[in-house]
């Protein structure tokens, strides 16, 4: 049962770092590796911050503000211009900045793990046998809630609208007044601020930050959103939540004979071969 | 050279059925192509045309009905196979191989036999003599001698669309299935491509021709299938076509001068399969 | 010196791979992430064989080419299946689940890797650098010469009209399945002879050394030497190799140097550097000449 939570929990930190990814794919169709470095900036900033002002709620502030300015100028600076030299070139750049900001991120704060001290006053939750830590709780709680109301977003208001209409076709919907620009710079600030978040709940929750958080969960959510369909939101928040369970239960029932970090590549490899059009095949999101 | 003798037909379509889901698209069309005949498929958007080609082509596995080439079914639908079997293909939107010149094109559609097995294909493509002068044959055919060495992805998309009819010719196929070749060439494009279409008539290959420009099509054609939404509405020669009270009503009723029809292309095309 | 021929056959050696990887990545257009995967698979088996089972190097050498070959054609098929991105990031996966099993299974010596290898030996001599520098130029050769003949072939020319346009290239008569499935068989089967030559060469090999950095910089080099050209992937490779020895008095800031280099050249110059269109390179090649010495005689360009 503590395994299932612990899957959750993960799984729901996946969902938050997915979904701006699964995003900016519905829109560009490019498959953004460098919003990972948001999360690492995120587990930065909170982990700063916290210490200078003692309040970690402002380490997330600006680590999502700070976020949001970094997906603005990689969308406008680096992706747009070379949107049309296909998804090779536009992948591969993506990883570049995220060597980048990898290495920025240790020249500035030193190559070796740095831990948080964030506590957070937080009471465990008793529910019958099964104790819920006071960080998981608010993890669940702060993901489920920031997904909840991107999901409102997405589906029941206007910026939704503009969001399926860009992702059905920018040019189309360029052609139809929409602004495509401000929707895919909207789109990235929001994606990476996300992230952000992602970062600074994990960052606390292991109590631990090092220039290379974002590797895993950059790769892992590549395989997210593909197994979420690419470009569907909920297939990626289903995909990520399975993702995250899977991976703990097969760790706790197997202890590591298969790296935790190589199950959701397997289940992405197998799950290509039995269904190569994804878990829930949409592009774009079906209301 | 429509003859009435016991012909085998070169390529026979026998009760072709193609469900999109929902959507029906082709629903039990019977015609046949008789060696060296040239034939137009004609009718309103949405009518079938290019999954037809599809069909023919190898592209799309029908869901009822069969292809007969040379009176042998086609088992597998693969674009490949049905090459080999002595049919080429243009296609609606023009698709040039954009990063190799307008002869390597060309080139690549002559490669035949050579292409079957990944042996055969490891010889280099620009030693045999032979097939160097068809292409350059096909290139002056085509009145592409003098952009033969542009890549393919800058030349006009008049020239475009001839190019990719002198690949379809690559390897002397019997039938070529041309998709709407005067798409986008523009006014001044249409004499060359009128005369390349005759000339390829002249040489003895079939040709399978869907055209919007009705008139033209119907120019150069001996006879004539007219299509429906998905069903095969006429099929005769050019004069009983343009004559067919059903094809006047369904289709070309509107527009009509002087025997002549001329229905402008459209605007929104089929989709491709 | 022997620092300098070491660096000379890990460029060489480098070069061999990326050549390799161009056949897929280059001419067949796919988006291939996992090429060290296929590197690593023909290092491990020469180590495993070779460190274990006391092959020799000259036997183990078909081995690794067979297993990387077969592997990839394995991959190939996986790619008929796919749309390029639910491929681009299967390769991307295959990274982590290969080197998982380096890591978790016994028979390829567990996390810590494979150690003493021994120094192949031909007619009695072991081989010094000298020789691997000889035999890693000897393997570059074969490596492009290959892919001169795919290049110049039928084959070759269908691949590219694969890379742009699968319909088009069978409507030509192009068995599509097949001709992909083999370039990936091909590729990875060169990846794998280069793999047991340098497990040979550095005589330890570790996991994470064949993992999905190490792919992203093979690809990486072929982009900034040109994609789809030899001389591209050469090119990319040497330079890629070469630039960190260069910087290694601010070893500290190599890596960054390495991204940010390649976040500009696939931002300003994204068919490379010596790649097919590359004006930008020629321009500044020639502005430097211009700028260095006076402006004398017309200069030759060479790319």
């Amino acid at each position: 049962m503590e395994t299932t939570v612990d899957g959750l929990v993960i799984g729901s930190l996946y969902a938050l770092v997915a979904l701006g990814p699964c995003l900016v794919y519905g829109l560009l169709r490019v498959l953004d590796i460098a919003n990972a470095a948001a999360l690492t900036l995120g587990g930065y900033l909170v982990l700063v911050l916290a210490e200078r002002s003692g309040s970690p709620l402002l380490g997330v502030l600006v680590g999502m503000a700070a976020g949001a300015v970094l997906g603005w100028v990689v969308q406008r600076w680096i992706y747009l211009p070379i949107l049309d030299r296909g998804p090779i070139v536009t992948l591969v750049t993506g990883i570049g900045l995220y060597i980048v900001a990898t290495e920025l991120f240790r020249l500035l704060f030193g190559p070796s793990q740095r831990s948080a001290h964030v506590d957070l006053p937080l009471p465990d939750l008793h529910l019958g046998s099964v104790r819920l830590e006071g960080i998981d709780l608010l993890v669940l709680l702060v993901t489920f809630g920031v997904i909840g109301i991107t999901w409102y977003v997405l589906t029941r208001t206007r910026s939704g609208v503009l969001w399926q209409a860009v992702a059905q076709d920018r040019h189309v919907a360029g052609a139809v007044g929409v602004n495509s620009p401000r929707v895919i710079a909207a789109v990235f600030a929001v994606g990476y601020a996300l992230s952000a978040l992602a970062g600074a709940l994990l960052s606390v929750k292991y109590d631990a930050v090092y220039p290379t958080l974002g590797d895993i969960p950059a790769y892992k959510m590549l395989a997210i959103i593909i197994l979420g369909g690419l470009g569907s939101p909920l297939g990626t928040i289903v995909a990520a939540l399975l993702i995250g369970l899977v991976e703990s239960w097969v760790v706790a029932s197997f202890g590591f004979a298969l790296p935790r970090d190589a199950i959701a590549f397997v289940a992405l490899i197998l799950m290509l071969l039995i269904r190569p059009q994804g878990l829930i095949p949409s592009r774009v999101v079906k209301v | 050279m429509s003859t009435e003798g016991k012909v085998t037909p070169l390529v026979e379509v026998r009760g072709i059925g193609v469900r999109f889901g929902g959507l029906q698209a082709l629903d039990d069309v019977s015609f046949d192509v008789r060696p060296g005949e040239f034939v137009s498929v004609i009718g309103p958007n949405g009518a079938g045309k290019s999954t037809l080609f599809n069909v023919i082509s190898g592209v799309q596995r029908p869901t009822s009905g069969s292809v007969l080439i040379d009176g042998r079914p086609i088992r597998r639908y693969r674009p490949d196979l049905v090459h080999a079997r002595g049919v080429g293909r243009t296609f609606q939107v023009a698709r040039p191989v954009g990063s190799l010149t307008v002869r390597d094109n060309v080139l690549l559609g002559a490669g035949g036999r050579r292409l079957h097995g990944v042996l055969s294909s490891l010889r280099p493509r620009g030693r045999d003599k032979t097939l160097q002068h068809r292409v350059d044959d096909l290139l002056e055919l085509a009145g592409l001698t003098a952009v033969a060495h542009r890549p393919a992805a800058e030349i006009s998309p008049g020239d475009l669309r001839r190019m990719e009819i002198a690949r379809a010719l690559g390897d002397e196929p019997r039938l070529v299935l041309l998709d709407e070749p005067a798409a986008g060439v523009g006014s001044d494009g249409l004499t060359p491509l009128a005369e390349l279409l005759g000339r390829i008539s002249d040489r003895g290959v079939a040709v399978l021709l869907v055209e919007h420009y009705v008139g033209l099509a119907l120019s150069l054609s001996d006879r004539a299938v007219v299509l429906n939404r998905g069903r095969l509405l006429a099929l005769g020669e050019p004069d009983e076509i343009r004559a067919n009270q059903a094809v006047i009503d369904a289709y070309l009723g509107t527009k009509r001068s002087r025997g002549t029809v001329v229905v402008p292309p459209a605007t929104g095309t089929e989709e491709e399969r | 010196m022997t620092y300098a021929i070491v660096v000379a056959v890990t460029a060489i050696l480098m070069a061999s791979v990326v050549v390799s990887l161009n056949l897929t990545a280059g001419y067949a257009g796919q988006p291939n992430l996992a090429q060290s995967a296929f590197f690593g698979l023909g290092a491990y088996f020469a180590a495993v064989l070779s460190v274990q089972h006391g092959l020799s190097f000259w036997a183990v050498l078909p081995v690794s080419a067979l297993v990387s070959g077969l592997a990839g054609a394995v991959l190939g098929a996986i790619s008929l299946r796919l749309r390029e991105d639910f491929f681009a990031i299967t390769t991307v996966g295959l990274n982590f689940v290969v080197v998982a099993l380096f890591k978790s299974i016994d028979f390829f010596g567990g996390a810590t890797g494979i150690y003493g290898l021994p120094l192949p030996t031909l007619g009695g001599t072991s081989f010094t650098n000298d020789h691997f520098l000889v035999l890693s130029a000897l393997l570059l050769g074969l490596v492009v010469l290959v892919s001169k003949v795919v290049r110049d072939s039928w084959y070759g020319g269908m691949l590219m009209a694969i890379r742009e346009d699968e319909l088009v290239a069978s409507s030509l008569g192009a068995p599509v399945a097949l001709f992909k499935a083999s370039a990936f068989a091909l590729s990875s089967l060169l990846a794998g002879v280069v793999g047991a030559v340098y497990a040979f060469f550095i005589s330890s090999i570790t996991p994470e050394t064949f993992g999905f950095n190490q792919s992203v910089l093979l690809l990486s080099m072929l982009i900034i030497g040109g994609m789809g050209t030899i001389r591209g992937a050469i090119v990319g490779a040497v330079l890629l190799t070469l630039i960190p020895e260069m910087f290694r008095f601010a070893s500290d800031y190599r890596s960054l140097v390495y991204g940010v280099f390649l976040v500009l050249v696939l931002r300003f110059q994204p068919q490379g550097l010596v790649g097919e269109d590359s004006w930008l390179a020629r321009g500044a090649a020639r502005l430097l000449r211009r700028s260095r010495s006076a402006p004398a005689a017309v200069t030759e360009v060479s790319a």
